[in-house]
This record gives structure tokens, sequence and C-alpha cells, in this order.
């Protein structure tokens, strides 16, 4: 769980391109957008993407994408949740 | 219509010099665009996602408008030649790599040819009047006569600018511009239109005029200058680019060969650079005992013959006013 | 002058992966609008000042007597909650038409069928117009977004309104939406009095223009 959640900021601050930001200055439990890391809209489509690119986990719901989305924690949560599923 | 400020980011130690025309020197392959640390201009939030084009084009707009001590201009008029292609190539590569899956938007937004003079508005939170022209070698001179038309309208400021990054590829397919004498290359230049001068002198714009298919540049340039009443012995600088040895002859017999200075050597090719050519000429004529002109300069012709059947011309004045 | 634009991969990527492209058919200005279709097409139309007419004996179909562009400076796709560019676009092309806002008869809306765009433009509407909003609709029921093309082929749909003094219906609409509760035309209008149409185009980066077109 450590070592996704560690991969998944080291994915964000690649796709996303965020500047002079390092994994260690993500914390697990910060919001994602607006007061937390500050992302906006079009970073959540960027999410979706990293969450179907590297994990395959589709979300299509835009309800659901605003609970998984939220943060490091939830983000990896939802992606172990649907691996179980699969196997 | 006065030139108040104007800002440009090229190859050459250009930008945030008041006096960079003499700091110049001809290109030496291969060169590199001198860029400014874009962080004093841009938020890292926004400069992510921004390419090369957006960010000199950025940074030339807010120093224009720094020099000015104007906070909102009444028109943002953006010209350029192939604006954000960099950012529809990527979009392009995403979409094969992604091979039917899901891509991401950002290449896409600022894919448009408007981001560049959008992605402006949105730093300043200027609502003006926001516009793009991109028409292939002259998309700057088009840019400068619709800054012209909002100041004949009653504007009193306007930002109007130029900006190209080098894409290689698409110069390549273009065999004119393709050429081994020069560099391909990218720059930005900005300038702010003003119905106010300068106190005691003031650099003018005094006409922009275009030419498409034209076949008698001679000509062209003879009913220019003829519409202000002056003729070729009125001119003392002419700034000129070129792709066939032609136009040369032609401004030759023209203007004389000491006259003439081909502004390629110094910004390489790409679709605006006449932008820094008039940059270049307002900064010549504004600098007081030039090395090279001493005070003689009064009015420079910018002539961009960049590709042969387009023809732009800029002509520039000096006015002293309490002399 | 007019503008141009064919379907591309391209275009269909983008707009889909702005999760504003409805593989659907669009509902504009519906409560229930789920995105855009895109379209393709040409329009191109012929402007001449007194002066040309005077010379070329053309009889004008139509004028156009108001233009203004603004911006919306609030996102790089997205239209603001208060529709600040398309509301200063429109105020000031009414200004250079020097017609007041009770003078519009119809307004070709850019009403792309987003949720961001419909909403948007609504509310711009209501605060140029207030309790007196004129007929209109969204075209793009008939044609998609044509993108580039798309503000030359609805400035012809406005010349062509004032021509016939018609209004061209907007597809698709069942439900007003929650906010607004706007209905816009769903049928053909005919036989009635068109002096002054209003033209919304509206592009990324907040870019809003207005066109104002008039009775001869």
């Amino acid at each position: 769980m450590e070592n996704l959640k560690y991969t998944l900021k080291e994915q964000i601050i690649a796709e996303l391109n965020l500047q002079d930001i390092t994994p260690e200055d993500i914390e697990d439990d910060t919001p994602l957008f607006v007061e937390g890391l500050g992302l906006d809209s079009i970073d959540a489509l960027e999410l979706v993407v990293i969450m179907e690119k590297y994990y395959g986990v589709a979300i299509t719901d835009e309800s659901i994408g605003e609970k998984v989305l939220y943060s490091i924690n939830t983000m990896a949560a939802y992606i172990q949740e649907k691996n179980a599923e699969k196997q | 219509m006065h030139i108040t400020a104007t800002s440009t980011i090229s190859h050459q130690p250009s930008f945030q010099q008041d006096h960079f025309s003499v700091l110049l020197s001809e290109l030496k392959y291969p060169s590199a665009l001198i860029a400014p640390d874009y962080s004093e201009f841009i938020p890292a939030m926004d400069r992510r996602r921004m390419s090369q084009v957006l960010k000199m084009a950025i940074a030339c707009a807010l120093d224009c408008l720094k020099q000015t001590g104007l906070k909102q201009p009444q028109a943002i008029i953006v010209g350029t030649g192939l604006g954000c292609g960099v950012n529809t190539k990527t979009f392009l590569d995403n979409i094969y790599k992604a091979d039917g899956g899901l891509v991401s938007p950002t290449a896409f937004i600022l894919s448009t040819h408007n981001s560049i003079a959008g992605q402006i508005s949105l730093i300043l939170k200027n609502q003006c009047y926001n516009i793009t022209h991109t028409q292939n070698s002259l998309s700057f001179e088009h840019a400068l006569l619709d800054a012209m038309l909002c100041i004949q309208n009653g504007d009193t400021h306007v930002l109007v600018g130029a900006a190209d990054e080098e894409q290689g590829q698409l110069y390549h397919l273009n065999a004119r511009l393709n050429r081994s004498d020069f560099e391909i290359a990218s720059g930005a230049s900005f300038l702010t239109l003003s119905t106010e001068g300068g106190q005691n002198q003031t650099i003018n714009l005094v006409e922009v005029q275009t030419f498409g298919l034209t076949n008698n540049v001679s000509e062209n340039i003879s009913v220019f200058l003829s519409s202000k009443g002056l003729s070729p012995e009125d001119i003392d600088l002419v700034l000129y680019s070129n792709s066939i040895d032609h136009t040369c002859h032609t401004l030759i017999d023209i203007f004389g060969v000491r006259k003439l200075f081909d502004y390629q050597k110094i910004t390489g090719i790409y679709l605006t650079n006449s932008a820094f050519a008039v940059c270049y000429g307002s900064n010549l004529l504004s600098q007081e005992n030039h090395p090279l002109f001493g005070n003689s300069l009064r009015r420079v012709l910018v002539c961009n013959n960049l590709i042969p059947e387009n023809l732009g011309l800029t002509l520039l004045e000096k006015k002293q006013l309490n002399s | 002058m007019g503008g141009t634009d064919p379907i591309t991969l391209f275009n269909i990527k983008g707009f889909s992966a702005l999760n504003i492209y409805d593989p659907d058919i669009c509902k504009p200005f519906d409560d229930s609008r789920k995105g855009l279709n895109l379209g393709e097409g040409a329009g191109f139309l012929v402007l001449e000042n007194e002066h040309s007419i005077s010379i070329t004996n053309n009889t004008p179909i139509c004028v156009l007597s108001g233009w203004n562009n603004a911006t919306d400076a609030y996102h790089q796709t997205a239209s603001s909650p208060t529709g600040d560019g398309a509301y200063l676009a429109m105020q000031q092309a009414l200004v250079k038409a020097g017609i007041g806002p009770e003078k519009i008869d119809y307004i070709n809306a850019h009403g792309t069928g987003t949720g961001n765009n419909d909403l948007s433009e609504s509310i711009a509407i209501q605060r140029m117009f207030g309790e007196n909003i004129p007929k209109f609709s969204s075209t793009k029921g008939f044609t998609g977004h044509t993108l580039a093309a798309a503000g030359a082929l609805e400035a012809i749909y406005c010349v062509q309104a004032i021509q016939h003094q018609g209004i061209p219906p907007n597809l698709n609409f069942a439900t007003p939406m929650k906010e607004t509760g706007m209905i816009p035309q769903t049928t053909y209008a005919s036989g009635i009095r068109l002096d002054h149409a209003l033209s919304n185009s509206f592009g990324f980066g907040g870019n809003c223009t207005c066109l104002i077109f008039s009775r001869v």
C-alpha cells in the first residue's frame, strides 16, 4: 500500500508536470483539489487517465470521481478495491 | 500612434535590456533561445502546462505592461504563424499511444492558435478584445493592422505582438524556409501602441501594409512610401528579410546597399520574426548616440519578404517633441 | 469572409478527453444535455461598404450593424458561472449597433449542448435581457458544432431569419434547465417581424464574439 501511494505520487507529479514538488511534499490525506494541492478541473481529467492507464481502473461516474480523486489515500484504496474485485 | 514599450525574447540577449540593439551579434549555429526565468512572470500551477511559445509571449506581454505602468490594455492582439503546433503534435502522439484508450485533454486545450492571446488574458484577467491573426509570414503585420484599427476606433492603449516557436518538422516541409544559410529559430516580440507618446521624443508607428501574391516588390514599396509623401531618400535604415536573392537586389536598387540590414542574421528564421525587427527598429530609434548610427536615424522601414509572394511593410519614425 | 472545418479524429478525441462530447444526439439548453456533437461545414458571406455598393450595384440582403469580441478571462476551456465574456460581447455589440436590448428579435445562441456553455450563456442572456428574453434557439441540433465554420454558418442563419422573417427551431429540447427555466424556440416560427438578430459564438480561452444583423 505504501509503495502504491508513493508510485501514485510520482505518476501524478510527472503527468501533471507539477513544478518544484516531490512525492514527500504530498501528504496521503491532503485534498488534491483547490485548498490542498491546488489541482483544477483539467487535472481531474488527467487523474482519470492515470487511473486507467496505469491501473486499469475506469472512473465513469462524476460522483464516484469526486470521492475517489479526493486524496492519495482514497485513490490508492479504490485501486486496491477494484483489483481485489478482479481477483 | 506611438510605440510606448517593446519587449522581445529571442536567440539574442534582448529581453529586459533597454538598449538591446547594441548587444546583438550574428547567430552562430547552433544557437538557442535566451529565455528568462519564467517563474518571475507565471505562477507555477499555470506554467506547468505551457509550451515555450506561451511562456515567452506572456513574459513579453507582462514586461511591456510593466514598462508602461499600464494595468490593462484595451485590446490584446497576437500574430502567430504556427501557433501552438507543438501541443497539436503532442496530442496527436497521445492519441496514437493511447491506442483507443483515454487521452489527457491538456495538450488539446492548448493546441489552438488563440491559446496565446487567451492565456495572456487569463494571466491579466483582461476581458477586452482578444484576437489572434494567423496569416503565414504576415501574421504579425495583420495583428499590427488590427491594433491600428483599434486605436483609430477610440482605444488609447493596445497590446500587440507575435510569437512562434521552433517546430523543425514543419519548417523542413517548406523548402523555401528550410535554408542552409539561416537557422530555424524561436521568438516572441510584443509592443504597446498608444495615443500618447513620451515627453521628449516618441517612436511613431506610421504605417503598415501587406501585399499578398506580390510579384513587384519595387512597385509595392514605391506606392507605400508615396502614400506617406516619402521617397526612398527619406528612409534611413531598411531592416529586411528575404528567401530569394531577387528581393535583395531590388532593395539595393531602391535604397542603396548601405541602408540595408538583413535581420534574419540575428533572429534566425521563423514566420513572425518581423515582430523582432519592429522592436529592434524602435529600439534603434529610441537610443541616443548609437555606436553605429549616432543620432542619424529618423525613419526605419521593416521590409518582410520572408516568403517571396508575401510582402509586409512597416514604417517607424522618431519625433522630437521639445526640441 | 467565412470559415470552414472538417470532422477530425483530433477534435473528437479532444472534446471526448474534456468529457464534453456526447456520442448521442446533442440537446442544447435541455436540462439533461450531456455534451456537444461535432459537425463539419463551410460558410462564406460577402461584406461590402457603401462605397463598394455604389460601384457593384449589389442589393444588400442584410446589414451587419453591431459586433464585438470580449473575453471571459476565467478558464482555458470553461465559461464563467456569471457569463461575463458573453455578457460583455453582447452589450458592446448593442452599443455599436446603437440599439437597446429590447430591439433584438432573435438570438442564434452558441448553445453547444455542454452543461457548462448552455448554463453560462443562459445566465449571460438573462443578465443582458432581464425579463424580456427574445426568442432564441441553438441550431447546433441540426449541424453539430462546426468549430471554425460555426460563426459563419450561424451568421448566415441570422441573415436568413431576417430575409424570411422566420426563426429556426432548437432541436431535441424537452425540459428547461433547473437553474434558469429558459425555453428556446422549438418549432419553426414564421411570419414574425424580425428587424434585428444577434448571433453568439464562443471559443476556447473564454473568447466570445457577438454579431448583430439588421433588416436593410
